[in-house]
């Protein structure tokens, strides 16, 4: 039964990055979260897989939040 | 001064920003950001008549992503990038990783410094066309997948492998450029 959830470093990381572009379903997380709690390359590329996110986001953030002043007559 | 002048004036004083927004967006076709901005301001100026006072960054933003979209509809991506679907090269044979890469510091940290936004920069220009293109949609204008399958004429699982190569390869190239060895200890 648990090896049968095992997976690769691989899928891992492509059940991360689909993560951050959609829920997963459960067979998905249930395959990741032993995985994760279990490899630290794992762990390391969803941390900076997050930071990426944050950063790329911001610079549309900045957009929103200068046009109200923009708009300020 | 007219108004159309004051307007002329204000759209000027965007351009800065455009630019920058659409070097962003662009990636390696960076060199076609100021067409984009030229087209933007144009397409700005003959809408000035729907807008109600200045023009501003978010009503500027929305033009700017037609335009860049625009772009990619004139420009294909290269023919040689169908054949980059090959392996990943962080892992070995068995899918696994082949080493731990360098630790980048909190993001609080990176995040306001200078160094790690040129570094994403120059690392964002080194992706291959189609795939910075799925991914500025995703990470910088937040379309959902389905939307960026439209956008760029491609299929779900396509874009899902686009959007790992590219996270897969931007992280490569911030670590080897910007991250702390393993083991070393902080500041």
């Amino acid at each position: 039964m648990i090896s049968h959830l095992r997976i690769t470093c691989e899928e891992a990381t492509r059940r991360i990055s689909r993560g951050l572009d959609q829920p997963l379903d459960l067979g998905e997380r249930l395959g990741l979260y032993p995985h994760l709690a279990a490899c630290k390359f794992c762990r390391q590329f969803r941390r900076q897989t997050r930071i990426l996110h944050e950063a790329f986001r911001s610079l549309s953030r900045a957009e929103g939040s200068e046009a109200g002043v923009d708009q300020i007559p | 001064m007219s108004a159309s002048t004051d307007f002329e004036t204000l759209l000027g004083e965007h351009r800065p920003w455009l630019l920058r927004q659409a070097t962003w967006r662009l990636g390696a076709e960076s060199s076609a950001a100021d067409d984009v901005v030229q087209e933007t301001l144009l397409a700005a100026w003959s809408s000035r008549d729907q807008l109600r006072g200045a023009p501003s960054r978010g009503w500027l933003a929305g033009i700017l992503r037609h335009k860049v979209s625009d772009h990619w509809r004139r420009t294909p991506p290269p023919e040689l990038e169908h054949r980059i679907d090959c392996a990943p090269e962080d892992f070995d044979a068995t899918g696994h990783w082949i080493g731990l890469g360098p630790e980048w510091g909190s993001p609080e940290e990176i995040l306001e410094a200078e160094g790690f936004w040129k570094v994403l920069e120059l690392c964002s220009r080194i992706l291959p066309v189609q795939m910075y293109r799925a991914f500025s949609l995703r990470e910088i204008d937040d379309l959902s997948v389905p939307e960026i399958c439209q956008t760029l004429g491609i299929s779900e699982s396509n874009c899902h492998v686009l959007l790992h190569r590219a996270r897969l390869k931007l992280r490569g190239c911030v670590g080897s450029k910007w991250g702390a060895p393993v083991g070393a200890s902080k500041p």
